[in-house]
């Protein structure tokens, strides 16, 4: 990461408006990791989330758009985009959750691990997050503030209509206050590749 | 439930109807129901828009009782669009209206002369027949506006749009919801084009001085419903992920996979996905004031329906459903919500299968009549069809005649309809069902329930890959019981993880109609239904060759993992072999 191209944009925004960013997550952001190491490390030690939660709430993952069984046995590498879900309906929902029953229906893309790459290189992950885990981790992973693609973000705040903007209460574009109009034309950060993006409640 | 209403529209001098004791066919209720009476009184050559075919309405064994979910009608003939037996269910309130009215059935039979309409409104006292041109051509919307001015807003609905009346392949048949909209609909297989075939319009239905249906064992069922609410409300899925987001909560997740055909099942990847996401869905609903959590039917507890506004805040339609979020999204290349919702609104109004349809449109675009993605073309297209001009005919006949006409090869098909949101390429097992089910491409026919709970056919190995013939039988066994009892498939989830809960609806079961029904009787249940409807299908000329994908499927490499459908015929052939 080069520093020197780096944007900040801090949201300060009420309640309802947090909402409305949540749906950010499901595009993805970038964490770094060490490739080679384990999905369950990734999660639980680097990214602090407990291994409770991942037993008991994110019952479907996705690594590359595998579905994986064993998040012990799951390599991440360079580029990985690795997606996180609750429990999901339907017969393919059923399919795709962790070690499921009916893991067969998808056994030609199942992930399954390949010969061992140990390694110790930083390496750069898209992190998604999908339903119940987008809104129960994701206020405080934005609370902490994670980077996004310029593109992404920039595509995501454009959308956006006035009463998202009425509803913001501060903003902070490399910590100096703006007004909305700068950003809802997106043209704050359209020269660097990433934004370390945080949205507070306030 | 303890009569028949025959209906015979064929009769010299105009329609008439008999109440029958329910005879050979009582213990049966919903798929049972119609699959038996559809299997012993409609001759399997005949034409389905002829006067031998006969369509029949059944609620569920649960219908019309307290029993949580138990809501569902299903609907059955022989289907215009596969030629084969057709069962298609569907949310609202006429399932629980018609049980309470004492109907395990309505079977609507002959042909009439002539081009008249027929309404026919059921209430405690009588049945009437009457003509009503009036109604020739209307919309659902418009059907049941005119029904609520004439009986008031305490009955329920089942009708027919111009699809139907035109007798297209594609027609649903629509069924009024809590707040007297025709949104929820009996969609697969052309029962709406059999109901057009017998010149009804539309059913009204007023259960006013009827209560609900009492068990045989109150105490007991009572417990039983706590234990089953209960289980639905604590399972991760019926309690909270379709509550919360709704079935379109699958979109990221399928798509995530790379099984989300995109673009007539070019791709399993659509950039527009999170775009048109349950999780976005809901974000919009909720800032237009519409609802994210809502039932189609009083009584059900997981709530899986929204109200999806337009953008002044004005009801559009139902939430669309993730099945048509896919149909008429990413299969068409259309990643914009207010496109699907308008798109979803059309069909209801028309009275369209909406899975059927956007398969419809996306072969059109592959044909080069539109470009994927122009969603303008996509609602054109749709409104050509409720017109019935000679372009909207073809579509509304479905995605295989369509291919047909514009000589397009790619039309993901099975027995003539449409596959729905799901690449068999990617997901095999569900290509296993697409394949083998008796009612075209369907993926309500092997859903989820606890096959390993039933043990249906003896043990399976679930991770061996020879064992998805094996569990797409079970599935299809169970899911046959299920669509018997009432209950919305959506159940299957918390039944499918948490013993109790399935145990919960056997003693439901058991306590209403004082049996002592086992796990065992229930898969006999649903083995015996399959039994008949592919003794129909087989008797309709259907073959082992009948039970295949198409050949794209064995020989297209299906982006981006790159794999085709391999399961062998042979194994395919074992699945009724139990
Ligand atoms: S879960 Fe959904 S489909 Fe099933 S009864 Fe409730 S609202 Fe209708």
């Amino acid at each position: 990461m080069n520093n020197s191209k780096l944007t900040t944009l801090s949201l300060c925004v009420e309640e309802h408006v947090l909402a409305r960013i949540l749906p950010i997550l499901q595009k993805g952001f970038i964490i770094w990791s060490r490739a080679g190491c384990s999905l369950n490390e990734l999660l639980c030690m680097q990214q602090k989330i407990s291994s409770d939660y991942i037993a008991e709430r994110i019952s479907t993952i996705f690594l590359d758009g595998k579905p994986v069984d064993d998040i012990d046995k799951t390599v991440i590498h360079d580029g990985s985009s690795i997606a996180l879900s609750g429990a999901m309906p339907g017969l393919v929902g059923a399919v795709m959750r962790r070690g499921s029953f009916y893991a067969s229906f998808r056994d030609s893309i199942t992930y399954k691990k390949g010969p061992d790459t140990p390694s110790q290189e930083k390496c750069m992950v898209n992190l998604k997050f999908f339903n119940i885990v987008m809104k129960e981790l994701g206020p405080d992973f934005l609370k902490k503030g994670i980077f996004f693609k310029s593109s992404d973000l920039t595509d995501f705040l454009t959308n956006q209509s006035k009463d998202f903007w009425h509803g913001n209460k501060e903003i902070l574009l490399n910590k100096k206050p703006v007004g909305y109009s700068l950003i809802e034309k997106g043209e704050f950060v359209l020269q660097n590749d990433l934004v370390f993006f945080s949205v507070k409640v306030c | 439930m303890e009569f028949i209403l025959r209906i015979d529209v064929g009769a010299k001098g105009g329609p008439t109807w008999r109440k029958e004791p329910l005879g050979g066919y009582a213990g049966n209720g919903g798929r049972g129901m119609t699959s038996l009476i559809v299997s012993k009184e409609v001759p399997p050559l005949c034409h389905p828009l002829g006067a031998r075919n006969k369509l029949v309405i059944a609620p569920g064994l649960l219908s019309g009782t307290s029993a949580s979910m138990s809501g569902r009608i299903s609907i059955g003939c022989k289907s215009p669009l596969t030629n084969g037996i057709k069962e298609s269910n569907s949310g609202g309130q006429p399932g629980q209206m018609l049980a309470r009215l004492g109907y395990a059935a309505i079977i609507i039979e002959g042909k009439p002369e002539g081009h008249d309409l027929y309404k026919i409104v059921i209430n405690k006292d009588e049945v009437k027949i009457d003509i009503d041109n009036s109604l020739k051509m209307l919309g659902n919307y418009d059907v049941v506006d005119k029904m609520k001015n004439e009986y008031g807003d305490k009955i329920s609905t089942i009708s027919i749009g111009p699809a139907g009346e035109m007798k297209m392949s594609a027609a649903s048949i629509a069924c009024t919801d809590m707040e007297l909209r025709p949104t929820r609909h009996a969609g697969r297989g052309g029962t709406g084009a059999v109901m057009g075939s017998k010149g009804v319009k539309v059913i009204v239905l007023d259960d006013t001085g009827k209560s609900m249906r009492t068990p045989k064992d109150p105490e007991k069922f009572k417990e039983a419903n706590k234990i089953f609410v209960k289980g639905l409300k604590k399972h991760p899925v019926t309690g909270e992920a379709l509550p919360t987001y709704g079935t379109n909560v699958l979109t990221n997740i399928i798509n995530e996979s790379g099984g989300f055909p995109t673009n007539n099942f070019k791709s399993g990847k659509f950039s527009g996905a999170s775009k048109i996401s349950g999780e976005s869905e809901v974000e919009l609903q909720t800032k237009r004031g519409g609802l994210a959590t809502h039932g189609c039917h009083r009584g059900c507890v997981i709530q899986c329906s929204g109200i999806y506004n337009d953008k002044q805040g004005n009801f559009l339609t139902k939430q669309p459903e993730y099945e048509t979020v896919w149909a008429h999204g990413a299969n068409c290349g259309i990643d914009d919500l207010d496109t699907i919702a308008m798109l979803d609104r059309l069909d209801d109004d028309f009275g369209l299968d909406t899975i059927e349809m956007g398969a419809a449109i996306a072969v059109a675009m592959e044909a080069g009549l539109a470009k994927f993605g122009d969603g303008e073309a996509a609602i054109n297209f749709i409104k050509e069809v409720g017109k019935g001009t000679p372009l909207g005919r073809i579509l509304g006949n479905g995605a295989a005649i369509t291919a047909k006409a514009y000589g397009v090869e790619r039309a993901p098909v099975v027995k003539g309809q449409a596959m729905p949101a799901y690449d068999p390429r990617a997901i095999k097992g569900i290509g296993v069902t697409y394949a083998t089910s008796t009612m075209g491409a369907d993926h309500t026919s092997g859903y989820a329930i606890a096959t390993n709970i039933l043990k249906v056919g003896g043990d399976v190995d679930p991770l061996k890959t020879e064992g998805q013939v094996d569990l797409s039988r079970n599935l299809q066994i169970a899911t046959a019981a299920i669509d018997s009892t009432g209950m919305c498939l959506f159940i299957a989830f918390a039944v499918l993880d948490q013993p109790e809960t399935f145990q919960a609806l056997i003693d439901l079961l058991n306590a209403f109609y004082g049996l002592t029904l086992t796990a065992d009787d229930v898969t006999a249940l649903g083995k015996s239904i399959l039994k008949m409807e592919r003794k129909f299908n087989t008797d309709a000329g259907f073959t082992a060759k009948h039970d295949r994908l198409p050949e794209y499927f064995y020989t297209e490499a299906f982006p981006p993992h790159n794999v085709t459908f391999d399961i062998k015929d042979e194994d395919l052939d074992q699945l009724y072999n139990w």
